[in-house]
């Protein structure tokens, strides 16, 4: 039992955590959940969390973000984001060091 | 009609005819040190004391700074915080981590955010400060122009009055740094913080006010510990229609005689001589006169010392001391140097409005010369009269040729066409003696006496006596006799 808390523990913070802001069905923010959903395709190591600013500003406000759409890796450190619809995924993982 | 929104910032409401233009964008542009973001600030803590909550966004300073610097002014924003009237956005980069940008993105976030504060506390004022800093946040200018345009009319679908600030580079150069800020807003406004003659002065000037009206120009204003941005309108001054026809004494009275039976009511009254000529005594006659009447009297004085005034009453036989115990006196004696001109001219105000007199001295005007540039001084000028245009005081200005036979002053040039009244003192060089003479050049709505009459000065004060006959061009100074 207490093994396997560990387990899950250690996989738990390996875990890498994105947020992606988006805004509404704007042109721009549908093609940012496409290519964030190409990112994340067969990585079991990712967890990704959509979140629309319209529906959810409280969200926006915690996380301080200004622009939509916006790519936060907010774990593990160091957080990072990128902006804008994300189209050069090479350049994405690159930053964020997926 | 456009509505306005007072906006309670001392000064602004009267230049600006009302106020902010109501549920409008309004650009305030300025360079660095310029007051923008204490413009900003202060709006938002006027309508909070007028009972209307604000956002205050913030894209430059971090809330934390913004609280610690309101703090010296006595601004309590951290209690307003917490009473739900102020909201901060926090737009500052300082929090941010590293950031790339791959593609087009717009700045919906933000407005998100400022939508859910303006909720929040039921905003009827937004300010966001600066625009400018938005382009240090991100890369691309295109994308930031079109997304400040689209932030401009998020903001303004809210309802609320807002103040943009954008930094520019120049005093009298373009309104904004990109060319871009003063399209986002409806209205511009200017404020500037210029250095002429080793001076600082500070002006706002309203540039644009669509479909509205405003008074043009530049206007001076002070920063002040207690009020923050103090506006002093020049344009108040209008001369009236007098409504009176109202006599009251000189406090002399064959000057009473020389005038045509003494000052009118609301009468401004220039004194203009060499040094020692007597205008000083003038002053102290007229205030004396006036207490004799009833009147309570305010002298300001920025040559002489307490000391020295007293002095100089008594040996004319006149008991300020007393006068002054009695609350029927006031004699502040200012130090010109010690402020700039908006300085006095609050603390000049401030002391009218609490004393509230019917008669006020400044001896002598020239003295404020010194500290101050031309265009300055003719401001603090427009502004002294128009206040006591204002309360229908009378006023006596005396001011200090610099030859001492004949000549003019500076202040002579600039304020004599917004006197009623002006009394020429001279030394006259008359078979080997130096005498003193003394003329009433102008009295506005009135005959007067135009002849040249001698004075003397004894412990009873001045004594007018004869005109002087026989001499030419005593006023320019070269009198012959003939």
């Amino acid at each position: 039992m207490v093994i396997s808390q560990d387990i899950k523990k250690y996989i738990m913070t390996n875990i890498i955590k994105l947020k992606l802001f988006i805004s509404g069905t704007t042109f721009r923010s549908q093609k940012a959940r496409e290519y964030a959903g190409l990112l994340v395709a067969d990585r079991d190591d990712i967890e990704l969390d959509i979140i629309d600013v319209v529906q959810d500003p409280d969200a926006a406000e915690a996380s301080k973000v200004l622009a939509t759409p916006t790519l936060v890796k907010t774990s593990p450190p160091p957080e990072r984001g990128v902006v804008g619809e994300l189209k050069d995924l090479d350049n994405v993982k690159d930053f964020l060091e997926l | 009609m456009i509505e306005k929104l007072s906006t309670h910032i001392p000064g602004f409401d009267h230049i600006s005819r009302g106020g902010l233009p109501a549920g409008r964008t309004t650009l305030i542009s300025g360079t660095a040190g310029s007051a923008k973001t204490l413009f900003a600030a202060q709006f938002l803590i006027q309508g909070i004391r007028h009972g209307q909550p604000g956002v205050f966004v913030t894209f430059e300073e971090t809330p934390e700074d913004i609280r610690s610097n309101l703090r010296s002014l006595q601004w309590p924003v951290e209690q307003y915080e917490k009473e739900g009237k102020w909201i901060f956005v926090d737009a500052s980069a300082g929090q941010n981590h590293q950031q790339i940008e791959l593609g087009d993105y717009d700045f919906n976030a933000v407005l998100a955010r400022i939508k859910l504060a303006a909720k929040k506390v039921q905003a009827k004022r937004i300010s966001l400060d600066s625009l400018s800093a938005v382009f240090n946040q991100f890369d691309n200018p295109g994308i930031i122009r079109r997304e400040l345009f689209s932030m401009a009319r998020g903001i303004k679908s809210l309802g609320a009055t807002a103040v943009l600030t954008s930094e520019r580079q120049e005093e009298y150069g373009p309104i904004g740094r990109f060319g871009v800020e003063e399209f986002v807003a409806d209205n511009v406004i200017i404020l500037r913080n210029i250095l002429e003659g080793e001076k600082r002065r500070r002006t706002i000037e309203i540039l644009k006010f669509r479909g509205t009206t405003h008074h043009k120009g530049e206007h001076p204003f002070t920063v002040t510990r207690e009020d923050g941005i103090v506006i002093i309108p020049l344009s108040s001054l209008q001369l009236t229609q007098r409504s009176t026809s109202t006599r009251f004494t000189s406090g002399n009275r064959e000057l009473d005689s020389m005038c045509g039976g003494g000052f009118f009511r609301d009468a401004i009254l220039l004194v203009s001589g060499p040094t020692g000529t007597g205008k000083t005594l003038i002053a102290t006659e007229f205030l004396a006169g006036g207490i004799k009447e009833g009147h309570k009297s305010l002298i300001f004085a920025f040559e002489e010392s307490r000391e020295q005034l007293f002095r100089n009453a008594s040996g004319w036989g006149i008991d300020f001391e007393k006068m002054e115990e009695e609350g029927k006196l006031k004699v502040i004696c200012l130090y010109p140097e010690s402020a700039g001109l908006e300085d006095h001219m609050l603390h000049i105000t401030k002391v009218i409005r609490e004393f509230n007199p019917q008669r006020i001295a400044i001896d002598s005007l020239s003295a404020l010369e010194r500290v101050s540039t031309i265009k300055g001084f003719r401001e603090f000028v427009i502004s002294v009269t128009a206040l006591i245009k204002e309360k229908q005081v009378m006023g006596l200005f005396t001011t200090t040729t610099t030859k001492l036979l004949g000549g003019s002053s500076i202040t002579e040039a600039h304020i004599s066409t917004i006197t009623d009244s002006i009394i020429l003192l001279r030394y006259v060089e008359l078979s080997g003696e130096m005498r003193r003479a003394l003329t009433v050049l102008k009295m506005r709505g009135s005959a007067h006496e135009k002849s040249i009459r001698e004075f003397t000065i004894d412990g009873k004060g001045m004594h007018i006596g004869d005109r002087l006959t026989g001499l030419s061009g005593i006023i320019a100074s070269d009198s012959k006799e003939f």
